[in-house]
């Protein structure tokens, strides 16, 4: 027997005999029944891991995705003329212009609408008759919604870039994309990273709703816990704890990865 | 502007007058489980719906009713005097740790939904399979000893359970007997088949605060005159497609 076990062994037999606990005893009785009692502090940390998994991947195809996005929405893009007469040319600045209306629209349906119902539908309609795992279904419903909060960041970034490093750029023989790529993009990525470290902990807390297809995540893994246990509030705590800790452990990688980059600074 | 000042203070003030003067009990309930309790347009209907009208009828207290997912009623509960839980709740031991119980009004039984091509008979069959259920139901703890924890996916709604097995992301759906008919006879969708695999049900009670045992008789009380009145089969006849399937002696 555990010392927890022993610890709890009086308290069980004043609670069958429907004696007051003291306050110490009250929470004392709420950490065992939610977390030491069999073993249910796994499942805190099994759903901490799908929790984890879930926002790394989705973190990853949403700044991926809406690095692209925002590169699609910038005036280079959509006052892009063309008045030769190539005609592959031509085609080419319409695939564009058209991409780019597309990224518009993709980012107003996005941010216009709840993640909540976001999930729902990518699960029950877009996947609805396909048998996937619930975690990519979450993975690809978080991706593409934080693409387009990322979309709107990225952009700001760009835009925040002085547009001497761009004639810099190209005067020194990159073409425009390689100037993006190797000039812009590093610069806009510095000033943007506050506001992406925003975003990836709205992420990660966001990804509690995908409790509502059934995903054991955090959230879930709490509200499991209190299916069983009927504590009213104690496991929301301690799920709640574990995504604090998750988010200042991320805060504080942000914030080493600003401090090299801000090295650069002269 | 005094004036208008002057008037709402007046009307609130009597309005928190006649709030105070009728005894109000909140009724916490989950309405996506019909016939138990469902939304028809505005109106809340079903059979928990017109029980518990009947009983507060009997008993003498006004309701109001607030609408929650299942999981949120026992600890609305636990935490409110004046809060019942009337949501098609069995009565279980570990229930009966935190909150008190009414008698039971009617015994549903558990059935299986699985698509007519599984062709799972048995509880054996289900074994290491994914069973869809409400989170915090008899059908959870039942889908839990069948096919292990990991392997139970537990939604808010029943309804998302039924979806997922439509949508192959789970192999069978546990629920209320009167539930499961009643879903897919609206569905209509031949894929789907109940199967009755003898899973033990309990009865469905009214959860009571526990600080509130005068309240808790009264609603007794109630029962069993809508008991004797041959309320609970009126019920039935209203709410389920035929008498048998209630079971409610």
């Amino acid at each position: 027997m555990s010392i927890f076990e022993e610890w709890w062994l009086p308290i069980q037999t004043m609670i069958d005999n429907r004696e007051p606990l003291n306050f110490f005893q009250n929470i004392y009785k709420e950490i065992y029944m939610n977390a030491i009692k069999d073993d249910r502090w796994l499942l805190y940390l099994d759903g901490l891991w799908v929790t984890l998994q879930v926002s790394f991947f989705a973190i990853l195809a949403g700044t991926a995705l809406g690095t692209i996005l925002a590169v699609l929405r910038l005036p280079e893009v959509t006052e892009l003329k063309y008045r030769g007469t190539n005609p592959m040319k031509k085609i080419g600045v319409a695939i564009l212009h058209f991409l780019s209306g597309f990224a518009k629209f993709y980012i107003d349906l996005i941010r216009g609408t709840p993640l909540l119902l976001q999930v729902l539908i990518i699960n029950f309609g877009i996947f609805g008759s396909i048998r996937i795992e619930k975690a990519i279904i979450g993975v690809i419903a978080c991706g593409l919604n934080s693409a387009a909060y990322v979309a709107e960041i990225v952009r700001g970034g760009i835009m925040s870039v002085d547009k001497g490093q761009t004639e810099a750029g190209r005067s020194l023989g990159f073409s425009g994309p390689s100037t993006m790529l190797w000039i812009i993009l590093p610069q806009a990525a510095k000033s943007a990273l506050p506001s992406l470290c925003n975003e990836f902990i709205a992420l990660i807390k966001e990804t509690s709703i995908l409790s509502y297809i059934a995903l054991t995540e955090l959230t879930k893994a709490g509200d499991y816990i209190r299916s069983r246990t009927y504590s009213a509030f104690t496991p929301y705590i301690i799920s709640g704890a574990l995504y604090l800790l998750l988010t200042l452990i991320l805060t504080k990688l942000i914030g080493r990865m600003e401090r090299r980059l801000r090295a650069s600074d002269h | 502007m005094k004036k208008i000042v002057a008037l709402m203070l007046a009307l609130m003030l009597a309005l928190s007058v006649a709030m105070a003067a009728a005894e109000t009990i909140t009724v916490a309930f989950n309405p996506e489980y019909p016939p138990f309790e469902s939304v028809d347009g505005k109106e809340y209907v079903g059979y928990d719906v017109d029980l518990i009208k009947a009983v507060a009828e009997k008993a003498g207290f006004e309701i109001e009713f607030e609408a929650m997912d299942f999981d949120a009623v026992i600890a609305a509960v636990q935490t409110n005097k004046n809060t019942i839980g009337v949501s098609g709740i069995s009565i279980t031991e570990e229930r009966k740790l935190s909150v008190d119980f009414s008698d039971g009004y009617i015994n549903a039984g558990l059935i299986v939904i699985i698509k007519k091509d599984s062709g799972y008979a048995t509880t054996d069959d289900l074994k290491g399979k994914t069973i869809g259920v409400q989170l915090g139901t008899t059908s959870d703890f039942a889908a839990e000893e069948i096919t292990g924890q990991s392997n139970v996916a537990q939604y808010k709604t029943f309804l998302s359970a039924i979806m997922d097995l439509q949508g192959d992301k789970v192999d069978a759906v546990i629920v209320d007997k009167p539930v499961g008919m009643a879903i897919l006879a609206s569905l209509k969708d031949d894929s789907l088949e109940i199967v009755d695999m003898g899973l033990q049900a309990d009865w469905y009670g009214i959860e009571v605060n526990k600080d509130n045992p005068e309240l808790l008789e009264k609603i007794n009380a109630a029962l069993k005159e809508l008991e004797a009145a041959g309320f609970y089969e009126e019920l039935a006849v209203k709410y389920f497609s035929t008498e048998e399937e209630a079971k409610a002696e």
